[in-house]
C-alpha cells in the first residue's frame, strides 16, 4: 500500500520540480518577454517617481500642519526646496529653450535642462512632479474600478437571473455613454472641477462597466466548475464560495485589463486636466502643462513635447506591462 | 426505521427542458445504515448522480426535487406535506412544490448537513480542487468551516489528513497547488476533505473513474482504511460492479431513474432478482471465457423524457412479456435473508401479476443479441 502513493508522486514528478506558481514564476515568465520588461522597467520608474513626489507633496505638505514637524522645516515641496528649487517657484526667465539651444528668450542653461515654463518654472522638476497627478489619479480610479466592477460583475454571474439582470443592464447604461463624455458631465453635476478626489472618484466609477462586463463572462464559467460545487457541498455559503472560489479564478484578466486601463485612465487625467478639471495651478500635471505650453506653442516648441512625450512613455511601458502579463497570465499560453 | 442513518424514500427530482419533464430521479428508494458500505450502480444516465445531489440538495437550476422524502437520522433533508404529483400530470411543466415545515432550512442544511453530516466526492479529482488555493489551505478552509477549529489547529489537522490518506511527505504537500499533484493524489486530498470534517456519510459520485486500475486499487485500499477506522457510512456510486463486489456491503441498482433492485452484495451477484442487473453482470468481461462478443445490452437507455409504459427495462430485457408493458413494478421485497432482497420485476411471486400465463413480446431493440442472451441466461424458467 505504501508504495502505491509513491508511485503516484513519481507519475507527478515533472510539474513539481519547478512549481510555476506565484509572483515569482509570473516575473519570471515576464522577464523573458522583452517588451513586457520594457514596460516593467517604465512602469517601476514612473512609480517610482511619482511615489517621491507623492511624498514630497502630499505627505510632507500635510505633515506641515503640524507643529512638531513644522518646526523640523518640514513643509510642502520640502524635499524639492532642499535639494533643488519648489516645482511651482519662479526662478528664472520664461520659457527657456532645454540646454544647448537658443531661443527669443535667451540660451537655455545647464540649471533647467529641459527648459522653463510660461512663468520660469524648471520643466523637468514640473514633469517630475506632474507624474505624481497622473499615477495616483490613474491608479486609485482603476482601482476602484476594478473592485467595484469586479464585486457587481462577479454578484451578477454568480447569482443571474433577475439580479443578473438589474446589475447588468444599469452597468450596460453606463457602458452605453462616450466615457469622457459621462466624467464631463458627473463633474459638471458634482461641481467639482478642482476637486482631484471627486475627478478620481469619477473616472474610477465610469470604469466600472469594463471590469464588471470582463469578470462576470469568467464568473459564469468558474461557477460551472466542480470545485464549486465541491465547496457548496463542503457547507460554504454562496458568498463564501464567490469569495474563496469564484473571485480568485476569475482575477487573471482584471489584473491585465487593469494594468492596461492605468494606461488609459492617465490619458483620461490628462485629457481633463487639459480641459482644466481636476487639479489647478500651481499644482503640476502633464496635462496642464500641455493646456499652457499649447498657448504658447509658437514661442517654445520644446515646453509641448515634454509632457506629451511623459504621457505616451508611461502610457505604452503600462500597456506593454500589460500585454505581457496577459500572456503569463493566461492559462492556455502557459500550460 | 431508526436504525437507519439515512433514508430514502420516493424521491423524485425532475429537470423540466424545452422536449418535456426529464424524471432523472423518479421514484427511488434506498436507505443506509450507519457505517455501512452501499453501492449505487447504473449506466450513464440513470441518475446517480442527480439522486447525489438531490440528497444535499444541490440540484442545478432548472432541476427541482419534486416529490419524496429524505431523512438523515432525525432530520428531514427534504419532505412534502402533499403526495408527489403522477406521472401524467407533470409531463410538460413542474409543479411549483414547497417543502414541508420539518424540512431543514437552506440554512441548516449548509451549517448542520453539508461537510459535517453528509460529505460529497466527486468524479474528477483535478477539477473539484480550486486550481489557483494550494491543496492544503483549501483542506484547511473546509475543516474551519466544518469544525471548531482555529487556523493553526487545523492546519496541523489538515497535515495529518493528509497523511491519513495515504498521502507521501504530507508537510510537503501541503503547499502544493492541484496541477502540481497527480490526479490520485488529488483524489486522496479530496477523501482527506471529506473524512476530515468527521461526518458520517460520506457520498462519493464515481469517485475512481476517472483513475486508472493501479491508482484505484490504491485509494479502495485507502477508503476500507479510513471507512474502519471512522466507521463512516458510505454511498459509493459506481458503474463498476467489480468495485462493488471489492467494497460495499449492500448495492442498489439504478435503471433510468428508477431503483430496480437492492440486495447485499452476495445476493446480488449470486440470486440475481432483475434481469437488467442481470444483463449487467453478464456484461462484464470474464477472463475464465472466450467469447467472441461481449453480451452488451441490446438497445439504449431510454430517454427520461418519456419512458417506456410499465416496467421501463421491458423494451431490452430478454423476459419481457406482454404484462411487463402494462404494469409498473415496484422495488418490493421478493426474498428473504440477511437483507431483504427487492426487485422490481413482475415476474416474481411477490408481484400478482399473473407473469407465467403472458404472451413473451417481440423486443424490438433486441433482434440479434436476443437468442445469445436467452441461452446464456437461462430464461425466465429458471427462477
Amino acid at each position: 500500500m505504501a508504495g502505491n502513493p509513491r508511485a503516484e508522486r513519481a507519475e507527478a514528478a515533472p510539474g513539481s520540480d519547478s512549481p510555476r506558481v506565484g509572483w515569482r514564476a509570473t516575473l519570471a515568465t515576464l522577464g523573458r518577454d522583452r517588451s513586457a520588461l520594457a514596460g516593467l522597467v517604465v512602469v517601476a520608474t514612473v512609480l517610482a517617481v511619482a511615489t517621491v513626489a507623492f511624498v514630497d507633496a502630499v505627505v510632507f505638505g500635510f505633515l506641515g500642519e503640524f507643529g512638531f514637524f513644522a518646526s523640523l522645516g518640514v513643509e510642502q515641496y520640502w524635499l524639492a526646496k532642499t535639494v533643488w528649487i519648489s516645482p511651482t517657484a519662479e526662478v528664472a526667465p520664461e520659457l527657456l529653450p532645454p540646454v544647448g539651444l537658443e531661443n527669443a528668450f535667451g540660451q537655455g542653461r545647464l540649471a533647467h535642462p529641459l527648459g522653463t515654463d510660461d512663468r520660469g518654472r524648471d520643466v523637468l522638476l514640473r514633469l517630475l512632479y506632474g507624474s505624481r497627478v497622473a499615477v495616483q489619479v490613474a491608479l486609485v480610479a482603476t482601482l476602484v474600478g476594478a473592485v467595484g466592477g469586479s464585486a457587481v460583475g462577479a454578484v451578477a454571474g454568480y447569482y443571474g437571473g433577475w439580479v443578473d439582470d438589474a446589475l447588468m443592464r444599469g452597468v450596460e447604461v453606463l457602458y452605453a455613454i462616450p466615457f469622457l463624455i459621462l466624467v464631463l458631465a458627473l463633474l459638471a453635476v458634482l461641481q467639482a472641477r478642482d476637486s482631484l478626489l471627486v475627478v478620481t472618484a469619477t473616472v474610477g466609477v465610469v470604469n466600472v462597466p469594463e471590469f464588471a462586463r470582463l469578470i462576470r463572462s469568467r464568473v459564469l464559467a468558474v461557477r460551472e466548475a466542480t470545485y464549486v460545487e465541491a465547496a457548496r457541498a463542503a457547507g460554504r455559503s454562496h458568498l463564501g464560495v464567490v469569495w474563496h472560489h469564484v473571485v480568485p479564478n476569475s482575477l487573471g484578466p482584471v489584473v491585465v485589463q487593469g494594468t492596461v486601463r492605468v494606461g488609459t485612465a492617465i490619458l483620461v487625467i490628462a485629457a481633463l486636466s487639459f480641459l482644466g478639471f481636476g487639479v489647478s495651478e500651481p499644482t503640476p500635471s502633464w496635462g496642464a502643462m500641455l493646456a499652457t505650453a499649447r498657448d504658447v506653442m509658437l514661442q517654445n516648441l520644446w515646453f509641448s513635447l515634454w509632457p506629451g512625450l511623459a504621457i505616451l512613455v508611461t502610457v505604452v511601458g503600462f500597456t506593454l506591462l500589460g500585454d505581457g502579463l496577459r500572456d503569463t497570465l493566461d492559462p492556455r499560453r502557459s500550460q | 426505521m431508526s436504525e437507519h442513518l439515512l433514508s430514502v424514500d420516493d424521491l423524485r427530482t425532475y429537470f423540466p427542458t424545452d422536449r418535456g419533464v426529464v424524471r432523472a430521479v423518479d421514484g427511488v428508494s434506498f436507505d443506509v445504515r450507519p457505517g455501512e458500505v452501499v453501492g449505487l450502480v447504473g449506466e450513464s444516465g440513470a441518475g446517480k448522480s442527480v439522486v447525489a445531489r438531490s440528497l444535499l440538495r444541490l440540484v442545478d437550476d432548472p432541476g427541482r426535487i419534486v416529490g419524496g422524502e429524505v431523512r438523515f437520522r432525525d432530520r428531514t433533508l427534504v419532505g412534502f406535506d402533499d403526495p408527489p404529483p403522477d406521472g401524467p400530470d407533470v409531463s410538460d411543466s413542474l409543479p411549483d412544490r414547497e417543502f414541508s415545515d420539518a424540512t431543514l432550512s437552506a440554512a441548516r442544511m449548509r451549517a448542520d448537513v453539508r461537510g459535517n453530516e453528509i460529505a460529497l466526492v466527486f468524479q474528477d479529482p483535478t477539477e473539484s480542487l480550486n486550481p489557483v488555493v494550494s491543496v492544503g489551505a483549501q483542506l484547511r478552509e473546509v475543516l474551519e468551516t466544518n469544525r471548531d477549529l482555529d487556523r493553526a489547529a487545523a492546519r496541523e489537522e489538515a497535515v495529518a489528513m493528509l497523511r491519513a490518506v495515504d498521502i507521501p511527505e504530507p508537510a510537503a504537500r501541503y503547499d502544493d497547488y492541484p496541477h502540481q499533484l497527480s490526479r490520485g493524489l488529488c483524489q486522496r486530498v479530496l477523501l482527506a476533505m471529506a473524512v476530515g470534517c468527521e461526518p458520517s456519510l460520506i457520498v462519493a459520485d464515481e469517485p475512481t473513474t476517472a483513475l486508472d486500475v493501479t491508482i484505484e486499487a490504491g485509494i479502495l485500499e485507502t477508503v476500507r482504511d479510513l471507512q474502519a477506522r471512522y466507521d463512516t457510512a458510505f454511498l459509493w456510486i459506481t458503474h463498476d460492479l467489480g468495485v462493488v463486489a471489492d467494497l460495499c456491503d449492500r448495492v442498489a441498482v439504478m435503471y433510468c431513474g428508477e431503483v430496480v433492485e437492492q440486495a447485499s452484495v452476495e445476493d446480488l451477484f449470486y440470486d440475481t432478482k432483475h434481469p437488467y442487473t442481470r444483463a449487467l453482470l453478464d456484461a462484464i468481461p470474464r477472463p475464465d471465457r472466450t467469447v467472441d462478443r461481449f453480451d452488451v445490452i441490446p438497445g439504449t437507455m431510454p430517454e427520461a423524457v418519456d419512458p417506456p409504459s410499465g416496467c421501463r427495462f421491458h423494451p431490452r430485457c430478454p423476459d419481457a412479456r406482454a404484462v411487463c408493458t402494462e404494469v409498473t413494478p415496484d422495488c418490493r421485497v421478493v426474498a428473504d435473508g440477511e437483507q431483504p432482497h427487492r426487485s422490481a420485476c413482475v415476474k416474481h411471486d411477490a408481484f400478482d401479476a399473473d407473469y407465467e400465463h403472458s404472451p413473451p413480446i417481440d423486443v424490438a431493440d433486441a433482434t440479434d443479441a436476443d437468442e445469445a442472451g436467452e441461452t446464456e441466461q437461462g430464461g425466465p424458467d429458471d427462477r
